[in-house]
């Protein structure tokens, strides 16, 4: 079993202020717009390979497309909330995203699969010099990078991995862990971030501290526990269908046949079943499903995603509809 | 003379206030001075219902102190809008309202001294302390990465800033 059986995405984030305006819930739209226009202007020139950035104004979205890029993890749900004089600065791969008067003025974002903590600081800290050289930070000695929640003062890093668990949620191992992890000052929680209920067995870790704990302790911090709880999926998805072979490959080729077959489509549905198709793949259950079909399945098949594929705002009758052929297209290929 | 919190409309009152026995004064239009409401001034009692629960983490410094007028001259949030909200209104609040602040910010992280990332043009304000704890840090990390020609440096440089200290 490998690292991406288990690791969906790594993810970094910045935040970080400037001296120069208020907290964004002070700002007027106008100061919104022009520091929206400031930091675009910061990044400009910058290059980061053939990872081309473009400049959104989030007022010109309409709000199945906002949708979509929450349901992409580049912004967050209170970012599209109040979408007036509020920027959005990301890359076309995705990878990069920078929100702009989110809860802080910025929001450096970075989005890389598997499992990769360092590679992903690296390039917030790259772009992080950009605007601290063009427009400067508001930084004090003791309390760090100052934000808006006293909860992110210090390194304003939140480090986290989207974890595939189905096996320790079945087991129902994570309320006790859950315990421990805390104690370790990190934090787990479902896909879409604060609050958000679980689906398909995908839990966000991440650390929690980022006062008097340094960039590279955190992330080794999280790192350490991540390969634990992945070192404890493993053995317990092992011993899983080793005593229940019968049980899991059934499990697993029901929801491969629901996909293939289906007519009518719910987004927990699918994300159910794409659980189960991944749980399988990692067993070497189905030799014909690659990672990579996996991925386009549910990079496709969200309900926001599906709406942004058809151009229109669709009724959720017609979009498990259309959640069900897509699947089946998929899978047919 | 022009109001000096919003630049705008002429002063029309003298505001004279106290926060944690440092006196500051400060001429307001009628329309800023109005933002300095009794209620604020004088502790509404309202924190215990329109708290947060993140607000909450800042309620008992709060409210001990509530008698005070507290308002950041830079962006005019008053102290129980933070209470409220567990959120500050601009990077100044953080000097304004340090001493109610930094308990909770205690309490929240377990330690009220940054580590990690400073900004280039911010080091030059670090005392001598920060520093070797920041190369102290540095050279740990180091080591457990093994890199240890950088730990080396590190400790050379650790070496120097010690002897300066003494």
């Amino acid at each position: 079993m490998t690292e991406q059986d288990m690791v969906l995405t790594t993810r970094i984030r910045l935040a970080r202020n400037f001296t120069s305006y208020p907290f964004p819930a002070k700002m007027s739209p106008d100061q919104k717009r022009a520091l929206g226009t400031a930091v675009a202007q910061a990044v400009e020139n910058a290059n980061f390979g053939a990872n081309r950035l473009k400049v959104i104004s989030l007022e010109s979205l309409k709000e199945w497309e906002l949708f979509a890029l929450i349901e992409k993890h580049l912004i967050s749900p209170e970012f599209a909330e109040h979408p007036v004089g509020k920027t959005l600065i990301c890359s076309e791969d995705h990878t990069i995203s920078i929100m702009v008067c989110e809860e802080d003025h910025l929001r450096i974002q970075i989005i890389l699969s598997g499992l990769q903590l360092q590679k992903a600081y690296e390039l917030a800290d790259k772009i992080d010099d950009l605007f601290e050289s063009a427009i400067g930070y508001a930084f004090d000695p003791e309390l760090g990078y100052l934000t808006a929640c006293p909860t992110n003062l210090g390194t304003g890093l939140r480090a986290s991995v989207m974890l595939h668990l189905p096996a320790l949620e079945g087991q129902g191992a994570l309320a006790g862990l859950s315990a421990t992890i805390s104690k370790l000052g990190l934090t787990i929680r479902g896909t879409y971030g604060e609050g958000s209920e679980v689906t398909g067995s995908v839990y966000q870790l991440s650390n929690q501290i980022t006062l008097g704990i340094s960039e590279q302790h955190a992330i080794q911090n999280l790192e350490g526990v991540v390969r634990q709880l992945m070192r404890q999926e493993e053995d317990m998805r092992k011993m899983l269908y080793s005593d229940h072979p019968q049980q899991i490959e059934d499990r697993v080729w029901r929801s491969y046949g629901v996909l293939q077959n289906a007519r009518i489509l719910s987004g927990k549905e699918c994300d159910r079943c794409l659980s189960d198709l991944r749980l399988g793949l990692s067993l070497g259950i189905l030799p014909t499903v690659t990672p990579d079909t996996l991925r386009t399945l549910a990079d496709q098949t969200g309900a926001a995603s599906i709406c942004v594929a058809a151009g229109s705002l669709l009724q959720p009758e017609e979009r498990d509809n259309r959640r069900a052929a897509l699947c089946r297209e998929i899978l047919s290929k | 003379m022009l109001c000096e919190k919003c630049h705008i409309n002429q002063a029309t009152t003298h505001v004279k206030q106290n926060i944690n026995g440092k006196v500051s004064e400060m001429h307001l239009c009628s329309a800023c001075a109005a933002g300095l409401s009794v209620n604020s001034m004088f502790g509404g009692g309202l924190f215990g219902s329109q708290a947060s629960i993140l607000g909450s983490l800042f309620g008992n410094q709060i409210s001990d102190n509530r008698q005070e007028s507290q308002v950041c001259p830079n962006c005019g949030t008053q102290l129980h809008e933070i209470s409220a909200s567990g959120r500050v209104g601009c990077a100044e609040c953080y000097r304004v309202f340090r001493s109610y602040l930094q308990p909770s910010i205690r309490r929240i992280h377990g330690t009220a001294q940054h580590a990690g990332k400073i900004p280039a043009n911010k080091e030059s304000e670090l005392t001598a302390e920060q520093k070797l704890k920041s190369l102290r840090e540095q050279m740990e990390e180091a080591i457990e990465r093994q890199d240890f020609e950088q730990a080396a440096l590190l400790r050379d440089q650790i070496r120097e800033a010690e002897g300066k200290g003494e």
